[in-house]
């Protein structure tokens, strides 16, 4: 569902030279698929999604959603995605259920289905005691549920959550995990970014670590413990922070399984 | 309309009234809105009362009578007193005397001159030959001279009269044998007034602009920010982006929101200004006694929609530039300062609406407003002024709509602006609409400036001038899309509509193009009156064409199908590919015709503006036609460059609306018939599908 080939994006500097961001990177993930993309603050992982959605224009490599490639046809992508955001806000001086139904129509949604879809997030997400209020008088978890309802609205195949627990308390982000789970069951293909990494070992299928733009490791979660000899992500990610010998080793077979494979 | 169509219509008023929702939710907006002017007017209206009558000291004003010589004073002063006695018998009470009216004991030939000089109000002398001796009484007629405009003249010419009235009134009586104070003269007044000539004067008309400049700018400044830096400010942008929207569609539905409240703001600033100016009874002293009419508010509408079309689109360029309010408040600061002057330009009455002027932008719709005050405005100007207007409009628009959501504003912290300019290294089938048109907002001023330069240069023959209006044309119209093209990464035969087709096509092609003048031309003398050709300048051109067309036939053919060649590149090419991407043919064609039809008004203004307009406008239609079915630029350029031959080398060109034989329009309509068949039945490649939706 989601393909990522070869996928590059340098930011210049102002006195000269470049940064880095993403480097290199390729991975896929099908549907039904819940991708964790992992890694220390500053690993490419925002960059990469903004990328997959057509938000940044890579400086090499590509991204497609469904065949159709960001760059050559963003429309088609977008309207396959659900997007989310830890800085995405809502539209202050809109009642939920107007903020939800415009971005309905913002992806061509017929007025009966976003109806009836809202009415099933509504319930689902439990919107029904706040539909009707301005988006301003929102507490942050009433927040995060609205923009999970905003990005699932058109009913995307795909969806790209950045950090959608972040700020939000055991309650927000159990509502929040719960939801991924359903995603999953429903059959749509996710990518998934987060630092609650107990979290992440629960909900994803797959994991990609990423640090300084570059995948070091992929694979399930017993694949990664067999390649890093780590038994949880947390000491995976200690050992990424470090850049130790260790990690030196684990590039080292990555690389030669990909040359011979 | 078509079923997509009205679907883009709905999804457009949708979008519309969520930004409108949010504008006029906001608590600022509705004190920008509605709190200010309600506050302001009066108290500035206060504050000009208070001026006014510190001027004018409560008693009532001293209106001074200059006469050109002694013995002109004593007739005339004695003929008012008795008026005045007359007067008092019948109203004891009511008429003030004669002491609001002096003369001073200093007699002047040239009266003029002491009005002008501010020494008396209207100056009073016995016309030449304008005394007639009766037997028994004497008739006089004198003149008396004021500046038209002045209202103390005024005041005092009625006052004079009514006294005038009263004795000639009386004398009549006297003469019909009715008692009563028998008057021995009778006297007429004839009014001689004279208008300042404008040049020295400025009338309070050239604040208008200013006025609207300010109101317009108050109403739209603060919706533009909050609907394109307040985006990105409330993390609404990111979200907005990665929705599957047309860029140009998101911005044009916040284009119309801002204009909604601009115009909202400066409808209630008007209407709080004119209630204000009615009650406090300014109005007269503001606009030089003459009343508020109707039509000076239908005029007043009409500008601050210009105004407010022209403000709402630049400021939403400059804020879709900004990634916060404090930023877009910084750029918009030398922006609102910048748009006074112009405002204080309309107070320089040597400056006129003409040539480059007339398509700067701003400074010539504040031009307009003040000719249209002070009652001089010219139409085929004024069409001038609102194309260019709408045009710049638009290409801020197009503008918005590239840099808002671009990644150097939605992530400033990592993207550069110089990501904005650089060339897409994929390469892409179609242009985008925005493109197309911020080509167009660019060719059409310089086309009009570098007409205006090279009529101005003079000194050439009239060979060269052709063939320098030529290549300028050709590279604008040539050059600007294939530059665009090229900065875009779009695919040339795409882009450009540079695909092959069947020979048949060329041949019906041809036939059209030979065919359709006569129906057009008589069409045209048909629908249309014939143009009024009384203004010498307009007669030295027509003659100077005709001229060059006797002369050099062949060269001003060639020069026509030259542009023709370049017209079609652009306007069933570039154009016309980024509106098929987005619309259906009947869109296609009806825009790029009128746009088309729009642009060859502008290049010759005047009479022949409705003939240029319809005439033009048709012809984009058929070669519209064309362009669609059968994808491809290269039949209309043949089609465009037969016409324009045969118009130049045959008929008289497309400003003659001599009626042609009917044998001719015969031919014509059979010919063009034929092209049509030849075009429908076999001129398409395949069937007819578009490249780009095929692959």
């Amino acid at each position: 569902m989601i393909q990522v080939h070869r996928l590059t994006k340098r930011f210049p500097l102002a006195g000269g030279g470049a940064i880095v961001a993403v480097d290199d990177l390729s991975f896929g993930v099908a549907a039904g698929e819940v991708y964790g993309l992992l890694g220390p603050n500053g690993a490419g992982k925002t960059t990469t999604l903004r990328m997959i959605l057509g938000l940044l224009t890579p400086s090499a490599g590509q991204a497609a959603i469904a065949g159709f490639g960001t760059s050559a046809f963003p429309d088609e992508v977008k309207r396959r995605v659900g997007f989310i955001s830890a800085s995405a806000g809502l539209y202050q001086s809109l009642t939920v259920r107007e903020m939800l139904l415009f971005f309905a129509d913002l992806y061509g949604v017929t007025s009966a289905d976003a109806q009836d879809e809202l009415s099933r997030l509504v319930q689902l997400l439990g919107l029904g005691e706040f539909l009707q209020q301005r988006c301003a008088t929102l507490s942050t978890g009433q927040r995060q549920r609205v923009n999970l309802a905003r990005a699932l609205i058109h009913r995307p195949p795909v969806m790209l959550l950045d950090e959608p627990t972040l700020g939000l308390d055991i309650l927000g982000s159990q509502v929040v995990s719960e939801y991924i789970g359903h995603l999953r069951e429903e059959g749509k293909a996710v990518i998934l970014t987060t630092h609650r990494l107990e979290d992440a070992e629960r909900l994803c299928s797959r994991f990609g670590l990423l640090h300084k733009g570059k995948l070091v490791c992929e694979g399930t979660l017993s694949e990664l413990q067999a390649q890093t000899g780590c038994t949880s992500l947390v000491e995976m990610f200690l050992k990424l922070s470090q850049v130790g010998p260790a990690l030196q080793k684990i590039r080292e077979k990555r690389i030669q399984a990909w040359t011979t494979g | 309309m078509d079923h997509g169509m009205r679907n883009r219509l709905g999804r457009l008023g949708r979008l519309v009234r969520k930004e409108l929702a949010e504008i006029l939710r906001d608590r600022r907006t509705i004190i920008t809105l509605v709190l200010m002017p309600i506050l302001v007017y009066p108290l500035l209206a206060v504050a000009f009362q208070q001026y006014f009558s510190s001027l004018s000291p409560l008693k009532s004003p001293i209106y001074v009578l200059g006469f050109a010589s002694q013995i002109d004073k004593d007739l005339f002063v004695r003929q008012l007193q008795l008026g005045d006695k007359i007067l008092m018998r019948q109203d004891p009470q009511a008429t003030p005397v004669m002491s609001s009216v002096t003369w001073p004991d200093k007699f002047d030939k040239n009266l003029k001159k002491m009005i002008e000089d501010g020494e008396i109000d209207v100056g009073i002398r016995l016309e030449k030959g304008g005394r007639f001796k009766g037997s028994k009484d004497d008739m006089f007629v004198f003149e008396a001279i004021f500046k038209k405009d002045s209202s103390s003249a005024n005041t005092l010419l009625q006052f004079v009269e009514r006294r005038l009235a009263a004795t000639n009134g009386s004398f009549l009586r006297a003469r019909l044998g009715i008692p009563g104070l028998p008057p021995a003269r009778y006297v007429l007044l004839r009014r001689s007034g004279f208008t300042v000539p404008a040049a020295k004067q400025v009338s309070l008309a050239a604040l208008v602009p200013l006025i609207l400049i300010l109101m317009t700018i108050t109403g739209a400044v603060y919706p533009a920010i909050d609907l394109t830096a307040g985006e990105r400010e409330r993390g609404t942008l990111e979200i907005l982006v990665a929705a599957p929207v047309p860029r140009l569609g998101l911005l044009f539905a916040k284009y119309v929101s801002v204009l909604t409240v601009a115009i909202l703001t400066a409808l209630i600033n008007l209407l709080t200004m004119l209630i204000t100016l009615w009650l406090s009874g300014l109005g007269a002293a503001l606009f030089s006694g003459s009343d508020i009419s109707l039509l000076v508010i239908l005029q007043l509408l009409m500008l601050l929609l210009l105004f407010a079309a022209f403000f709402s689109a630049v400021l939403l360029a400059i804020t879709s530039f900004a990634r916060s309010f404090k930023e877009a408040q910084a750029y918009l600061i030398p922006l609102m300062l910048l748009s006074l002057a112009p405002g204080v330009l309309a107070m320089m009455p040597e400056l006129s609406l003409e040539g480059t002027l007339s398509v700067a932008p701003l400074v010539n719709i504040v031009l307009l407003s003040r000719d249209l005050f002070e009652g001089n405005a010219r139409w085929p100007i004024a069409v001038i002024v609102i194309a260019s207007t709408l045009l710049y409009a638009l290409a801020a628009i197009a503008t918005a709509a590239r840099i808002f959501g671009a990644e150097a504003v939605l992530y400033s912290e990592q993207s550069a602006w110089s990501d904005l300019f650089r060339r897409p290294e994929e390469e892409r089938p179609i242009p985008a609409v925005a493109s197309a048109l911020l080509c167009l907002a660019l060719i059409f001023p310089i086309w009009f400036v570098c007409r205006g330069l090279l009529a101005q240069l003079g000194g050439m023959s009239a060979l060269s001038l052709l063939g320098l209006m030529t290549g300028i044309g050709f590279l604008l119209f040539a050059g600007f899309p294939l530059l665009s093209a090229w900065l875009g990464h779009i695919r040339l035969r795409t882009g450009l509509q540079l695909q092959a087709v069947p020979i048949v096509a060329f041949a019906g092609a041809l036939l059209l193009g030979i065919s359709l003048w006569p129906v057009l031309v008589q069409l045209l003398a048909l629908v249309l009156p014939e143009p009024d050709l009384s203004t010498e300048t307009l007669k030295q051109l027509l003659n100077a064409m005709r001229q060059a067309r006797a002369d050099y036939p062949l060269a001003v053919a060639l020069a026509f199908v030259v542009q023709a060649l370049a017209e079609e590149l652009f306007f069933r090419g570039y154009l016309f590919s980024a509106l098929r991407g987005k619309c259906g043919p009947a869109v296609t064609i009806i825009v790029s015709a009128l746009l088309f039809g729009f642009f060859h008004v502008i290049a010759m203004p005047g009479p022949f503006a409705l003939h240029r307009l319809l005439s033009s406008t048709f012809l984009g239609l058929v070669l519209g036609w064309i362009a669609w079915h059968t994808g491809s630029v290269f039949p209309g350029m043949i089609m465009h460059a037969a016409h324009n031959a045969m118009l130049v080398l045959i008929g008289q060109g497309e400003t003659a609306v001599e009626t042609l034989p009917w044998s001719w329009v015969g031919a014509g309509l059979a010919g063009t018939a034929a092209g049509a068949v030849l075009l429908f039945g076999w001129g398409a490649k395949t069937e007819n599908t578009h490249p780009v939706a095929a692959g």
